[in-house]
């Protein structure tokens, strides 16, 4: 276990740069997720602290320790991928063993080391076959099982979900999880999907265009994003974006109709913004109402109605726990959870 | 007639019908007869013939006569009671274990070199390595006849240039050398077979399995032996099918650089086939032996590769 440090990191690949200058500390036992859109530079990074990528300026270090010249080899390091990259010609048991073997361990030793982790990862009946020879689900435990017997510094996990069906991530999303928890080793996970960065990670690294965007706790980002992408990035439905203009005291879409402002940003420069409110923040009321929502689709999920409409000609999407008996067309009167509304200056992006 | 009993029927539709009906059969047949043609006489006639010849006396006044008596297993015997053609042979499995080693070692090597990432070649050097491959094997046993020639060859003039050698060395006069000689030349000819095929199975493993290897902490020797090797295990094995089958038969380089010389020190089973049938005594029955029992070998040896070499990998 160890804690995993880069500061400035650069990447060029030729001369374009991939990744500009970036800071990340991750402390021991840490479960940090990388996540971001494709092309954002996440799997680059986690590659640049395997090794398995050439730093161009900036440091990797571990524990303190420089690692930019040390192979990936020698740096203590175990790594699920998005392909698993099982040797093929060997049986479960075999790729489960092959660092041990390679690092000359005592043949019980190996034997004991694997049937622990066969056992952990429901393997056990597994370890005879050949990659081949089992489901996607199960290469992907294998996976796993190679970098656990080593109990190694780091973990990375370069999307290791991607290649499995919505069900079977969701399952495998928990049981990394609980590997996590008692395993209690430093981990870095590479993900494009925010869902498995929230319910996984202590820590969430927003990256674009080779930039961080934010790094704070899942909750935090989702309740304080930094920016525009931060906020559209977490969250599923995703946060509505309403076009207009901060005025004195409220806030004028672009068809002139008003919402109001919340307490501290109600004394702002007049200037052009975006009104950011989550799905889960309006409230259906009878009277008494802000706003007006035109309904366009009604979406009964079961534990959760999802409904999309209009405010003053702009698209929102609000969540409701409760089932409503509603129809297109109609409209509804709402309130707005004022204390969850954020302001984003529309030409930086940047929250207000 | 067909028209007559259905007139609903057009022309055309009837012509489209009966196409459909020969398709599964005749109509394969047909558009396969050329082939069979060329492969029955060119291949299936000359391989029984050969073997019917095998238990005749055919010499010259039978082949004038067109009347071969039949001789049961006396070609046979004639064959295993010639210590020329058991020399021959003890030639023939050595020069097999040489040049087929050789084969695979250099082309695996040359393959690997081709193969790395750090390593750039040019189109044109990737090019010229696969041109031997493309030389009539004759040619090529006539260019190295010219290299090793004692008096005006390449090899004792490039020697003597560089202070290796003091006098012109008969290279084709001493057995082991003209063994060495054809050796060379032969795999100087094939091995580019061998790297064509090794480095497109190279090409087909994954990098990400050197990665893990890499993160798993193997040396570069660890990832040949545990990784490269072991996948390139199928292919290993067919080039070994392929380029034994084929050395079996050396008789180009022979024919251009040795003709089986000095004395009979390089003599070679498909050179003891052409000497037996085509000079004097001209004794094509007991050729026509020797090429059968080179022709078992060959396939003994064949199935025991797939049995014991050849295994499937998947991915």
């Amino acid at each position: 276990m160890a804690n995993v440090s880069v500061e400035k990191l650069k990447k060029n690949y030729g001369t374009m740069e991939v990744i500009h200058g970036i800071d990340i500390d991750i402390q021991d036992g840490e479960f940090v997720a990388l996540v971001g859109p494709s092309g954002c530079g996440k799997s680059t990074l986690l590659r640049m602290i395997a090794g398995l990528e050439d730093v161009t300026a900036g440091t990797v270090s571990i524990d303190g320790e420089v690692i930019n010249d040390i192979a990936p080899r020698d740096r203590d390091i175990a790594m699920v991928f998005q392909s698993y990259a099982l040797y093929p010609h060997m049986t479960v048991a075999q790729n489960m063993g092959f660092a041990l073997k390679l690092a000359k361990t005592a043949p019980d030793e190996i034997d004991t080391r694997i049937r622990v982790a066969a056992a952990t990862l429901n393997l056990t009946d597994y370890l005879e076959r050949f990659p081949r020879e089992l489901s996607g689900g199960q290469r992907q435990r294998v996976a796993m099982g190679r970098a656990i017997v080593r109990s190694p510094k780091v973990f990375l996990f370069d999307e290791p979900l991607s290649n499995l069906d919505a069900k079977l991530r969701v399952r495998m999303r928990t049981e990394i999880k609980s590997l996590h928890q008692r395993l209690g080793a430093t981990s870095i996970y590479v993900t494009h999907d925010q869902i498995e960065a929230m319910t996984m990670a202590d820590r969430i690294v927003v990256m674009r265009g080779g930039y961080i965007e934010q790094i704070g706790s899942p909750l935090e980002l989702y309740d304080a994003p930094n920016n525009e992408f931060v906020a559209t990035f977490i969250g599923s439905p995703s946060i509505n974006l309403l076009e207009g203009r901060i005025e004195k005291d409220a806030f004028r879409l672009t068809d002139g109709s008003t919402l109001p402002l919340p307490d501290g940003l109600d004394d702002l420069d007049t200037r052009a913004a975006k009104y950011g409110i989550r799905p889960e923040h309006f409230e259906i009321v009878e009277t008494g109402g802000v706003a007006t929502v035109k309904i366009d689709v009604v979406e009964p999920t079961g534990n959760e109605t999802i409904l999309s409409g209009t405010i003053g000609g702009q698209e929102v999407q609000i969540t409701q726990r409760e089932r409503l008996n509603l129809k297109p067309g109609q409209e509804v009167s709402v309130t707005l959870r004022l204390d969850a509304i954020h302001l984003f200056d529309a030409n930086t992006g940047q929250r207000i | 007639m067909l028209g007559q009993s259905d007139p609903a029927v057009s022309n055309g539709k009837k012509a489209k019908r009966r196409w459909a009906e020969l398709a599964p059969s005749w109509l394969a047949l047909g558009m396969n007869f050329p082939t069979l043609i060329c492969f029955v006489l060119i291949l299936a006639y000359p391989i029984f013939f050969a073997g019917y010849l095998s238990f005749h006396d055919v010499g010259v006044r039978e082949l004038r006569s067109g009347e071969y008596s039949f001789s049961g297993f006396a070609n046979y015997i004639t064959l295993f009671s010639d210590p020329v053609f058991w020399k021959s042979l003890k030639n023939t499995v050595l020069f097999v274990i040489i040049s087929v080693s050789l084969e695979v070692v250099i082309g695996l090597a040359v393959a690997l070199v081709i193969n790395e990432h750090r390593i750039k070649l040019s189109k044109l050097t990737k090019f010229l390595i696969l041109v031997p491959w493309a030389v009539p094997p004759i040619v090529n046993g006539f260019l190295w006849a010219f290299i090793f020639n004692t008096q005006f060859g390449y090899l004792n003039r490039l020697l003597y240039q560089m202070g290796f050698i003091e006098e012109q060395v008969i290279w084709l006069g001493n057995p082991s050398t003209a063994f060495m000689a054809i050796v060379i030349a032969y795999v100087w000819r094939t091995v580019p077979f061998n790297i064509l095929l090794y480095h497109a199975a190279l090409q087909g493993i994954p990098d990400q399995l050197y990665e893990a290897a890499e993160l798993d902490r193997a040396t570069a020797w660890e990832k040949f032996r545990y990784i490269t090797l072991p996948l390139l295990r199928p292919i290993i094995a067919v080039t070994l099918i392929l380029r034994t089958t084929f050395a079996f038969m050396i008789f180009d380089e022979i024919f251009a650089i040795t003709q089986g010389g000095p004395g009979n020190d390089t003599w070679v089973a498909a050179w003891y086939t052409y000497k037996t049938s085509f000079n004097p005594p001209f004794d094509i029955g007991v050729g026509a032996a020797s090429a059968y029992v080179l022709a078992l070998i060959v396939g003994v040896v064949a199935i025991a590769y797939v049995r014991y070499v050849y295994t499937k990998v998947e991915y």
